[in-house]
């Protein structure tokens, strides 16, 4: 937009000293504009802004809300998570790694499917929307739903997978209880039950794609193929960030999987650290201060991946 | 509550009691249905802050005269919680006065926590007995000597263990009513495949191993699962672990509970002998899952097992006859993990006297009708009951019953389930071994190294 357009935009309004202009359309009284973000600031203020604060403290003390004393610690939470001869060190980092690993296998699986299935759904043909819905219906249930479920698929005595398949004189691997497929199951239950978000963004992405572009570039002889390389993925990329960026936010939260499928075991091999976390403030250890520490360390490191995230996507292909 | 609060108590309660006692006589009410008998003499009465009172006056415990409605909260989410109701609905129908409302949770020392910051306890709380201490330290339950005194209620009913860890610093925190100890079930149709008497089960290591071995051989299923894996691994090979523990004369803790000991020699025999099972004796698979030791058992695929005496229920429904159960055999001596249910009065500050003396009559009540709560699958903690013909008509129950003098149990102090069952305890590392990722004598240093770490700090926090 150039300024020669905004005579035109401005209609008859002659031009105005700036001072004056902005005074009558924000109004006299200096506290209107609080006033305006008032609803927000109050919510978000009780809602994030306190309790922020409050987690602040609670991780500088030695804290557990059924006592009336919280001796201050100073930072001896957050050191002992540097510290390898500390209790937590040891299940603090491997909870971390096992979270990143979940990411770092479920990001990429997660939004491609949802990509794939995206295209899928895009076409003409009869029943389009009934499978639209079927594949977002598992988005709905609760993880105790999901993970009860898989459970009952997956596990050794009489699991619905493992009895099918010793009906083929196949013996499956215990998915629950032995490393690799216990990440394989967590993987293939939270697939299944949260592609159909990805799909659903991205699909409407694809729809907002002018038809034209693709018209366009089938005269001038471009396969299927090439057509979703060069129009639809390019089309798609702030959809794409935004998926990718919720889908590893939603993958760092993992919890609810490993504790109803695995019980984060076998050790700790499938503890997410935010289990670790909700286990050591609330099941049974009762260290609140210490998981607090903890929960501000994880949240910082999903602070950096998403700036790291933005950064990579913002930065224009050539 | 201090020791004139009690008193107090105690005087009112002797005094509405009486009065009560002319009532039921003018009214013609049954008076058996709201004072029960006397119980033991007065000798071995703890002398707890509320033990002031004649011991002359008759000990029974009568409802209160006002009617008042308790809570009772327990964690018995599996059948168990359906006896506990059942009985509940009894002792509402038999008395008017009280009005007891059972809630049944998961997560139940998470929910009781949560309940004591917004002041919401309830009247009555189940407890294991491994969480008195902690639930009495963060001022959760509140002590009951006077009721031990008004009862005359002595340990000589229980055994020592049971009754003594319902104390902490001193005071009483609950009321055994069962004890729920690891036992050992075997196969007796497969027993006689293999050659062996089916009525005369192994009782020792040597006659263990040789059974386990011949059952692998001969009837063609492993002897005796051990659990190696899965999300109840940790727990269940933890106990079992533990039998073998406490069978050498193994402790927690230290003296002053500020070591970890249990990388004994006792804890390293244990872990080994389990492990020798699986590698030398071959009499269990490489990997077993958690619970499919179980459903193995119930399907006739496992021979023998050891398991809470709680899936009693299971394995007679799914065995009947062919189920043998006993003492688990004394593979380093005697002693067996065992757990237990008490009742405990919840931490509420505007509790009426009524109230109280109610919740006491119910615990009272629950504990002498636990021939009832047995057939859940327990013994009861009362060796009077346990002694009743209806009990020993319980044949399961009251053959495992014969080991219940060697329980053990954890040390009371704040969190020492942990040792077992916390993040990198026990059991924790009892898996390793049995995985044969680590050698027993390491693994449990390692483990007891760390748990040192975690009794200090306890001690500070608690005080004990």
């Amino acid at each position: 937009m150039t300024t020669a357009n905004v005579p035109a935009a401005g209609g008859g309004l002659a031009p105005q000293p700036a001072a004056a202009r902005r005074r009558r359309r924000i109004g006299e009284k200096w506290y209107v504009p609080y006033l305006f973000l008032a609803p927000h600031l109050i919510l978000f203020t009780a809602l994030i802004g306190w309790p922020f604060v409050y987690g602040l403290w609670i991780s500088l003390r030695d804290y557990d809300f059924v006592r009336s004393a919280s001796p201050f610690v100073g930072l001896q939470n957050y050191l002992n998570l540097i510290d390898p001869d500390s209790f937590h060190f040891g299940f603090f980092w491997q909870g971390l790694l096992n979270t990143v690993i979940f990411v770092i296998i479920s990001t990429p699986t997660l939004v491609t499917a949802g990509l794939g299935l995206a295209v899928l759904l895009n076409g003409h043909y009869p029943g389009r929307n009934f499978f639209r819905g079927l594949y977002f219906a598992p988005w709905t249930l609760s993880v105790a739903v999901i993970g009860l479920l898989w459970w009952w698929i997956l596990q050794d005595n009489g699991g619905l997978l493992t009895n099918a398949l010793n009906g083929f004189g196949i013996q499956p691997p215990s998915w629950l209880s032995s490393t690799p497929w216990t990440w394989v199951a967590i993987l293939v239950a939270t697939l299944w039950w949260t592609v159909g978000f990805n799909t659903i963004i991205l699909l409407a992405g694809i729809q907002s794609i002018s038809v034209d572009l693709y018209e366009a570039s089938s005269i001038d002889g471009a396969s299927r193929w090439q057509q979703f390389l060069h129009i639809t993925i390019p089309s798609l990329r702030p959809i794409l960030l935004l998926v990718v960026t919720l889908q590893i936010i939603a993958s760092f939260n993992l919890v609810g999987q490993p504790q109803i499928m695995t019980g984060g075991g076998p050790g700790h091999d499938t503890t997410p650290v935010l289990l670790y976390i909700y286990n050591i403030g609330f099941n049974g250890r009762y260290e609140l201060g210490q998981a607090a520490a903890m929960a501000f360390v994880v949240a910082l490191i999903m602070v950096l991946v998403s700036v790291v995230n933005f950064r990579v996507f913002r930065s224009e292909p050539d | 509550m201090d020791s004139t609060d009690l008193e107090r108590l105690l005087t009112q309660a002797h005094e509405r009691r009486l009065s009560r006692r002319e009532l039921l006589r003018i009214t013609g009410m049954s008076a058996g249905a709201l004072a029960l008998g006397p119980l033991l003499a007065a000798c071995g009465v703890k002398q707890g802050p509320g033990a002031t009172a004649s011991h002359a006056v008759v000990a029974t415990l009568g409802a209160p005269s006002k009617p008042v409605s308790l809570d009772f909260w327990n964690g018995w989410t599996g059948p168990d919680g359906e006896f506990a109701k059942h009985m509940v609905d009894q002792f509402n129908t038999e008395t008017p006065n009280v009005k007891v409302k059972v809630t049944t949770q998961a997560d139940y020392y998470t929910k009781i926590r949560a309940a004591k910051v917004s002041n919401k306890l309830p009247h009555i709380a189940m407890m294991h007995i491994e969480q008195i201490p902690q639930n009495a330290a963060d001022g959760i339950i509140t002590p009951m000597d006077d009721l031990v005194s008004l009862l005359q209620l002595s340990g000589s009913d229980f055994t020592d263990v049971v009754w003594k860890n319902g104390e902490y610093q001193g005071k009483r925190w609950g009321i055994p009513i069962d004890q729920h100890m690891e036992s050992f079930y075997w196969n007796k149709e497969l027993f006689t495949k293999a050659g062996l008497d089916p009525e005369k089960p192994p009782t020792d290591k040597e006659s263990f191993e040789a059974a386990a071995t011949a059952l692998t051989q001969k009837a063609g299923v492993p002897g005796f699962m051990v659990v190696t894996s899965g999300p109840g691994g940790a727990f269940l090979s933890g106990v079992a672990w533990s039998c073998g523990f406490y069978q050498g004369g193994g402790e927690w803790t230290n003296g002053d509970h500020s070591e970890a000991t249990y990388n004994s020699d006792a804890g390293v025999k244990s872990a080994e002998w389990l492990a020798h099972l699986i590698k030398d004796l071959k009499v269990s698979p490489a990997n077993v899952q958690s619970d499919s030791e179980i459903s193995a058992f119930a399907q006739g695929k496992n021979a023998m097992v050891w398991s809470g005496i709680w899936q009693t229920s299971r394995y007679v429904e799914a065995l009947g006859d062919k189920l043998g159960a006993g003492p688990i055999p004394k593979i380093f001596g005697s002693g067996v993990w065992s757990g237990s249910h008490h009742l405990s009065v919840g931490n509420r500050p505007d509790m009426t006297a009524e109230e109280r003396e109610g919740s006491y009559y119910f615990i009272d009540w629950f504990s002498k009708h636990s021939i009832e709560w047995a057939k859940s699958g327990q013994l009861p903690a009362r060796k009077s009951v346990r002694e009743s013909a209806e009990f020993k008509a319980l044949p399961v129950q009251s053959a495992i019953a014969a080991q219940i003098d060697d329980a053990h149990f954890f040390p009371e102090i704040p969190a020492a389930a942990d040792l077992l069952f916390g993040p990198g305890g026990a059991g924790e590392s009892i898996l390793t071994v049995l995985n044969g990722k680590s050698d027993a004598k390491s693994a449990l240093d390692k483990s007891a190294t760390q748990y040192s770490k975690v009794l200090k700090q306890n001690k500070q926090k608690y005080g004990f």
